[in-house]
């Protein structure tokens, strides 16, 4: 019994808890004032620890930050991917499901999606190029896109070659190098678009809630769907 | 009958009000609503904090100020944008460009425009923020209005029903043209702001391509005056 792995230590345990009150103190800041209220002071006073305690998890709020945004990706990828996980339901509906709860989560995590969204992703330089925060949820898109698709039309080309070279590149980079433009081009629209409504929903521009912003992006996978299924482009 | 001149304390309080404004619209400017701080504002101005107050009650009352200023700018930068192009198609074009222009010019205030969700401004300017708002919007749908209808037949009963309800007559904008606006607007502000996010810098995609060809799609829809999600 001699190499039998060290039990976790208390002090490690204590360290871990700590580390998971710091993460759900900063979202109970964010959801209730936004990101920029979080303040490594007010975080601490928030737990009643003292600042420099916190700056033995974080060297800086930026990176605390860094780490929630982290965070809510995977919190956003997982609802996504939970929505559609063995649904027998035709690729086209799932598309619908995939969407939805995109926006379900956004709706229910408003100051969260603010933080992701709509300010600037600071770090974009050192991630490797083709990878995004969103690749997983992008992956399930372009695959039921895909699975929409088949049997793909005689032209599967978007009608500009530069773009169409780009969204080729794109596919071979995440892997996935039988995407068609058209279906690449079909996810990268059906993203900015839903954004676009979601954005603008968050933002109060719907305000008196007469219209329905599920049917407004229910159109939008319609055309989308249109457009990549079409004889034409 | 001549409007009272203002109180040499009235001219005094405007001309104060403007100086914030400004000082504020620059930090905004250079550095996002994060960094718009009350402090750096009166110090700047050698002024008291308190004293500040005394002008706006917070730092959302200030941001809600300049969120309205950003609507009318914007609004301004797309008038002048339509007024420059003679075919009515043309005019729908360079709008859709202005658009994107002026927000990779002002990706700050774009931002406090149109992503701040902690809704401040809304609590603190409703009044006036969505008729600013508006504005842009007004300029877009008369640009769409005057290259021709759009076909209504694209459009589900329903949404045509909630469209009209939601702007009533007040406009007498056609459904079509409303929805064909809408659905455009929110296409483009989408582009725009997972561009400005930089988000698609990831996928390798160039977004001014993806802009321009989003353009011209819109564009095929108004001369085959198609729905707007044909």
């Amino acid at each position: 019994m001699t190499n039998q792995p060290p039990a976790v230590s208390r002090r490690e345990r204590l360290r871990a808890q700590t580390f998971q009150e710091i993460e759900d103190s900063s979202f109970a800041i964010i959801d209730a004032d936004g990101v920029h209220a979080l303040t490594i002071a007010a975080l601490a006073r928030s737990m009643a620890m003292s600042a420099p305690a916190v700056y033995r998890y974080f060297a800086s709020r930026d990176a605390l930050i860094a780490h929630l945004v982290t965070v809510s990706y995977q919190q956003l990828t997982t609802a996504m991917a939970e929505a559609v996980e063995g649904s027998r339901r035709a690729p086209r509906s799932r598309v619908r499901l995939l969407v939805a709860a995109y926006r379900d989560w956004a709706l229910s995590h408003r100051r969260r999606y603010g933080m992701l969204f709509a300010e600037r992703a600071g770090d974009v330089a050192s991630r490797p190029p083709g990878q995004t925060p969103l690749d997983q949820a992008m992956a399930l898109l372009v695959d039921l896109l895909a699975a929409v698709q088949n049997p793909a039309p005689a032209d599967t080309t978007t009608g500009d070659r530069t773009l169409d070279e780009q969204l080729r590149q794109w596919a071979r980079a995440r892997g996935r190098p039988d995407t068609t433009p058209r279906a690449a081009t079909a996810a990268i629209r059906i993203w900015t678009r839903v954004h676009g409504i979601v954005s603008l929903e968050l933002t109060g521009m719907f305000e008196n809630r007469t219209i329905e912003a599920q049917r407004l992006i229910d159109l939008e996978i319609d055309s989308a769907v249109h457009a990549m299924t079409a004889t034409a482009p | 009958m001549a409007e009272q001149e203002p109180t040499r304390r009235e001219r005094y309080r405007r001309q104060t009000v403007a100086e914030i404004k400004a000082a504020a619209m620059t930090q905004l400017c250079e550095g996002g609503d994060e960094t718009v701080s009350l402090n750096a504002i009166a110090r700047s101005m050698a002024m008291s904090t308190p004293a500040l107050y005394r002008y706006f009650a917070g730092r959302d009352e200030l941001l809600a100020d300049l969120a309205v200023d950003v609507h009318l700018a914007l609004a301004g930068a797309l008038e002048a944008a339509a007024g420059r192009e003679a075919s009515s198609v043309s005019r729908v074009e360079a709008v859709a460009n202005a658009y994107r222009d002026w927000a990779l010019a002002q990706p700050h205030a774009y931002h406090l425009a149109y992503e701040t969700t902690y809704g401040a401004a809304r609590e603190h300017a409703a009044d006036r923020i969505v008729p600013a708002a508006q504005r842009c919007m007004n300029v877009f749908l008369g640009v769409v209005a005057e290259a021709g209808e759009p076909v209504a037949a694209a459009l589900p009963a329903a949404l045509d029903k909630q469209l009209r309800r939601r702007h009533g007559d007040q406009h007498r904008i056609p459904a079509a043209v409303l929805h064909f606006g809408l659905v455009w607007w929110s296409r483009l502000h989408g582009l725009i702001s997972l561009e400005l996010g930089q988000h698609l810098a990831a996928t390798g995609v160039d977004t001014a391509l993806l802009y321009r060809t989003e353009i011209d799609a819109m564009l095929d829809a108004l001369r085959h005056r198609c729905g707007a999600t044909a």
